[in-house]
């Protein structure tokens, strides 16, 4: 895993090292839990058979702990870096990662407590159980979750195959990892599908044998009370329980800790969401304060661009729809959106650190810059990309490593 | 500038069409095509006789009797609809359309809670919730396989957004190939989440309702595919329409979201359609109001789209362009109003032939207007293709030149050589003044104003109910008006495109053929100078025949008499007329052979000269002194051409038999070198002067032969400067041309005086010579 190389390396660098790493961790607990989930496609005792060897992994005592701070972790890192950005004009993946993110919090959190919510009634929250949650007692919380599980992995996926496509050593791997990449969460709503299809026949079978099934768990009509901030989630966490509450603490009803699981729900969910709003103000308050400048940009044999300050170069190329290569998508990963500033250097901010690191790395000039990590400071600037924008990483590694040996 | 206007407009009108399209979609009965006559075998002999079977018996013929009362009332029902009476039975139908609107508009208010509860009834919550599962997890499925699809096509669809296009060919390719990549991936989405759809049992409500869902996202993600096709708004260098960058991202926000709504609304249409299918008066009305409300939210996105559109528009012309686009704007803002109206009231035919007739007029100009942009781009690709040769020339001689200024410094030669500056050769046009594709911009523009007009054609019969491609005559009145205007307009547009293409092929050749100037000699090209005009006219002749003959048999008039009257009356003229037509025909003929050009020397029998005009009857011949005949072409049987390729000419000196024949030969081919070297004819001669040796001997003398060969007409010129010089060349190297000299011989004669010797001179030369009279000029020359 990308463990954080470079000891000397200055915050940003470990910053963007600390998400992709807890990001790869969250990544790989989806898909042992949505690995999991296919064997649904056989039964659902399958399911329950295979689970402690895979979801269980990570769900017990400290697993969980772990995994809950990795996913704080992420989030936080995550608000640093929107705060940090200089335009939200951002490219399509860019965009739908973003609000896939933001989709995760309401989404997740009712599915994390309630889980944890009904461990605390059950002792254990078994696939039988949630199943059946999901299918016949509340298909909103199975729509929900369902839209969770796309969400959480399209999320993922983007951010595992732009860091990937920065990689020399991933890029052979790629065309096999992509197939996986989809079949992994399909088979698993197919198996979601044909586990839930198994729990309506077990419950249409049972409500013909007997006229009724009670349920241990309350039903998901008392809900909606809580809070108007999510619409989708607020009723769900009927059948789950929670795992940070020490269980032996306090012996409480089935009602009572239903009712404080949605009051915890919806109160995370509040929080996460001022905690977006407030950074996102903050964000338009920086952006607003810095005095903007007219600064114009061209191209050797291309066009001559302009903007006002703030954007960085590449932000600047493709606002325009001028290709540039950007294989890691403008996070100072790659070096292939470097160009070679020909007038008006002396203006330009000093490279920072991470910018420096991979200018070193791939032992550039002085005049070579990433435009990713350039934000003009206004005036005219000429710069030559240095790559074409159909460029593929493998080819150039090569030659690169051959010339540096 | 006006061109980009016009596309807008087209857009704008596609959208208008579009949404004509989605209001009268809950319209089934639109297509009532008349059915296809079917060909029937005559019964066989067995059928024959068991019908008569059938015929005698009592039961069926009384089965027979009643049925074919009853069908004879339908008959009369529904046969002899006049005019007035359709005309009536619209007005009701109106006014049922305005009572209904009505009572919709008192249920407007109850709508949605009308509706809400027949959703409830049809399906229970947990059931809805689990279908909409389903269906997320379809898209996710299909979105999925596209995504997995696009990984391996990035790197493709980016090279080919960034290579560099010429020609607007190669643009087209290139877009093509990329929509083809888009479309694939969408096909793989469509495959992906309707087939999983349909691998689920679905009641049939829910059916509907995720179809509609799963065919709305479809096709707004096609409407999309097209406008990047088209629009390319990221990619410039692939875009199909002149239209700048922002006009672009513009139009390919705004159409896709036009195009969603309709489908939206088209599919909701559906489910409500189906809803009201089964249950009370209410439900009906309500989906009608429901329409009724979209529709109004249709229009209202249309108006601002046309708005916005042309603001847009207009804000991009850096100079005024007059009130034209303000023109088009009201006439798109009457166009969608009239058609709303058209559809409120269910006159979809109606309707239906009003958005066809008024979309084609624009449609035809801004077809006309994008194949112009699309010939304009291939000259200009083509001239800077041409402008790139040339300058790269000039770069080549530049880099020359000094390449020779610099050896001539090195060399030391100090000779104030100036570095010649060579210009390049210049470029020859094949067809100067004409541009490239002149032609084939014009046929193309009147065959997409053809196509257009048909397409218009069938969609009007089709949305009347006339089969415009069916033979036999129609019945009704209007169907038969329509029938005739419809064939009038398709044979006067193809008998224009074809009239078209050859005008412009025949003057094209005509202005490109140059008449030789003095006494060059004329190419092939000449006779079509002759030819085409007359195939010009009989073309035209032949087409306004066809037309009025085809328009008058669309009418109903009886055209075989004509033709055969036509044909009597032709062949009388040509009794009467035969020795012209004899002119005219042969004249073609020889034309055709190529026999005899403008300016060439020709010789008919005993008539010679120069041609000097062509006509369809005859041919006129001046004569080298000035003469001219006129010979009809009828008369020519044969024809000797003197000025084809090379002409032969061969000379004789006579010379005494003393004379050194080598030096002869020397000296001939002296003067042949020189000849050759003339700078006026010296090019003309194919094979110059030599000597042929000796002939034939005569009684006195030997005669030398020497030929040449040059092009014809040169001879005459090279001839008189041969005799001239190997005249000279002959007396200075001391060979006497031979001379006729009478040797007497007087016996015993040695004493005779002077004068006796003249005497007997005198005396013999009267007896060698007689009175012969001096040999007249060489007839063959002119």
């Amino acid at each position: 895993m990308n463990a954080v190389t470079h000891k000397r390396a200055p915050l940003a660098v470990a910053l963007r090292s600390a998400r992709i790493v807890t990001g790869l961790i969250l990544l790989s607990f989806v898909t042992t839990h949505l690995v999991n989930l296919i064997l649904g496609m056989h039964s659902i005792a399958l399911v329950e058979q295979a689970r402690p060897y895979l979801t269980g992994l990570w769900t017990g005592p400290i697993g969980s702990v772990f995994l809950e701070i990795t996913l704080t972790i992420h989030f936080l890192l995550a608000m640093e870096a929107i705060y940090k950005r200089k335009t939200l004009r951002m490219s399509a993946n860019d965009m739908v990662q973003f609000l896939a993110g933001l989709a995760i919090i309401p989404l997740l959190v009712p599915h994390v407590i309630g889980i944890g919510a009904t461990r605390e009634i059950m002792s254990d929250a078994s696939y039988e159980v949630i199943l059946k949650f999901f299918w016949q007692q509340d298909p909103i919380a199975g729509l929900r979750q369902v839209l969770l599980l796309g969400i959480i992995w399209v999320h993922g996926c983007l951010g595992l195959f732009m860091w990937l496509r920065s990689k020399a050593w991933a890029l052979r791997a790629l065309p096999w990892l992509y197939p996986l990449a989809v079949a992994i969460p399909v088979f698993a709503l197919l198996g979601y599908v044909e586990a839930g299809r198994e729990v309506l026949i077990a419950a249409k079978a049972a409500k013909a044998a007997q006229e009724q099934v009670q349920m241990d768990t309350p039903t998901g009509g008392q809900n909606s009370v809580v809070s108007g901030v999510d619409p989708v989630g607020v009723d769900t966490p009927v059948d789950e329980a929670r795992e940070q509450h020490q269980g032996p603490a306090a012996p409480l009803t089935p009602t009572q800790i239903v009712a404080r699981s949605k009051l915890e729900t919806s109160w995370v969910i509040r929080g996460a969401i001022a905690l977006v709003v407030l950074v996102l103000l903050l964000r338009a308050v920086r952006v607003l304060r810095r005095r903007k400048e007219q600064i114009e940009v061209s191209y050797l044999n291309g066009p001559t661009l302009e903007s006002k300050t703030g954007p960085s170069l590449l932000d600047i190329a493709r606002h325009n729809d001028l290709p540039h290569a950007h294989i890691c998508n403008g996070r100072g990963r790659c070096g292939t959106c470097r160009v070679r500033i020909l007038e008006g250097a002396e203006d330009l901010p000093e490279p920072l650190q991470l910018e420096q690191d991979t200018l070193e790395r791939l032992g550039c000039g002085p005049d070579v810059r990433l435009a990713c990590q350039l934000h003009p400071v206004g005036g005219a600037l000429k710069v030559e990309r240095l790559l074409p924008p159909d460029y593929v990483l493998e080819r150039k590694t090569k030659s690169t490593r051959e010339a540096a040996q | 500038m006006i061109l980009r206007y016009l596309a807008a407009c087209f857009v704008v009108l596609l959208l208008a069409g579009g949404a004509a399209l989605a209001a009268t979609s809950q319209f089934p009965t639109l297509s009532t095509t008349s059915a296809e006559p079917v060909e029937i075998a005559p019964p066989s002999p067995n059928d024959i006789k068991e019908f008569m079977r059938l015929l005698s018996d009592e039961q069926m013929r009384n089965w027979l009797q009643k049925t074919a009362l009853e069908t004879g009332q339908q008959f009369q029902d529904t046969g002899g609809i006049s005019l007035r009476e359709q005309i009536a039975k619209g007005m009701a139908k109106v006014r049922t359309r305005l009572r209904e609107l009505g009572e919709a508009w008192v249920l407007l208010p109850h709508v949605p809670d009308l509706l809400e509860d027949r959703w409830e009834k049809e399906m229970k919550l947990h059931r809805k919730v689990r279908s909409l599962t389903f269906l997320v997890i379809f898209l996710f499925v299909g979105a999925g396989l596209e995504w997995l699809y696009r990984q391996y096509t990035r790197l493709p669809l980016l090279r080919l957004e960034m290579q560099v296009h010429n020609t607007p060919i190669e643009r087209a390719r290139a877009a093509l190939s990329r929509a083809a990549i888009v479309v694939g991936g969408q096909a793989l989405f469509a495959l992906g989440s309707i087939g999983t759809f349909l691998s689920f049992d679905w009641p049939p409500l829910v059916e509907s309702v995720v179809l509609n869902l799963l065919v709305v996202i479809i096709v707004v993600r096609a409407v999309r595919a097209l406008s990047v096709f088209i629009l390319a708004p990221k990619v410039p260098e692939l875009r199909m329409v002149p239209l700048s960058r922002k006009m672009a991202k513009h139009l390919h926000i705004y159409l896709p979201l036009v195009a969603s709504s309709f489908a939206i609304a088209i599919a909701v249409n559906n489910v409500f359609a189906q809803l009201s299918l089964d249950t009370d008066q209410r439900v009906a009305q309500a989906t009608l109001a429901e329409s009724v409300v979209l529709g109004l939210g249709i229009v209202a996105m249309l108006l601002v789209t046309i708005r916005q559109s042309f603001r847009l528009w207009c804000s991009e012309q850096t100079h005024p362009t007059g009130p034209a686009p303000r023109h088009w704007k009201n006439y798109l803002y009457v166009m969608v109003g009239v058609v709303f109206l058209l559809w409120l009231f269910d006159t979809g035919a109606l309707m239906w032939s009003v958005l066809v007739l008024a979309t084609l007029f624009p449609l035809i100009k801004i077809l006309n207007a994008w194949v112009d942009y699309f010939f304009d781009q291939a000259v200009a690709a083509i001239k800077a293709e041409q402008e790139l040769e040339a300058e790269e020339a000039r770069a080549e001689a530049l880099a020359e030149a000094k390449l020779q200024a610099i050896e001539a410094d090195t060399s030391g030669d100090e000779a104030p050589q100036e570095p010649v500056q060579k210009e390049p050769e210049e470029q020859q046009d094949p067809l100067p003044g004409t541009e490239p594709y002149s032609t084939i911009r014009l046929i193309s523009k009147r065959f997409v104003r053809l196509l257009v007009v048909i397409t218009a054609l069938i969609l009007l019969g089709a949305i009347w109910g006339f089969n415009v491609l069916s033979s036999d005559q129609p019945a009704s009145f209007s169907a038969r008006v329509f029938s005739v205007l419809a064939d009038t307009a398709f044979v006067v547009l193809v008998a224009d495109l074809i009239w078209t293409w050859a005008k412009t092929a025949i003057d094209q050749r005509l202005a490109a053929y140059v008449p030789p100037e003095g006494s060059e000699a004329p190419g092939p090209e000449a006779r079509m100078a002759t030819l085409l005009p007359l195939l010009r006219m009989t073309l035209l002749v032949a087409l306004i025949t066809a037309v009025v003959v085809s328009i008058l048999s669309s009418l109903g008039v009886n055209i075989a008499p004509l033709i055969a009257g036509a044909g009597i009356v032709g062949i009388a003229i040509g009794f009467g007329a035969q020795s012209l037509v004899r002119d005219v025909v042969s004249g073609i003929f020889f034309l055709i052979d190529d026999a005899f050009r403008l300016g060439e020397y020709i010789e008919i029998g005993e008539l010679r000269g120069t041609v000097e005009s062509i006509s369809i009857r005859s041919l006129r011949v001046r004569h080298h002194r000035g003469a001219i005949h006129t010979i009809p072409f009828g008369e020519l049987k044969y024809l000797t051409n003197h000025s084809r390729d090379w002409v032969i000419m061969k000379l004789e000196f006579r010379v005494p038999f003393d004379t050194d024949l080598k030096l002869v030969k020397k000296l001939v081919k002296q003067v042949g070198a020189k000849l050759k070297e003339n700078e006026f004819y010296g090019d003309s001669i194919l094979q110059t002067l030599k000597s042929q040796g000796v002939r034939r001997m005569e009684e006195f003398n030997m005669v030398v032969g020497v030929k040449f060969m040059t092009k014809p007409g040169e001879q005459w010129l090279v001839r008189r400067d041969a005799y001239q010089m190997v005249r000279d060349i002959f007396e200075a190297n001391g060979i006497r041309m031979a001379e006729r000299n009478v040797k007497v011989e007087i016996e015993g004669g040695e004493g005779l005086s002077d004068a006796a010797k003249e005497a007997a001179a005198g005396a013999a030369q009267v007896a060698t010579e007689g009175p012969k009279a001096p040999p007249g000029p060489v007839p063959d020359e002119p």
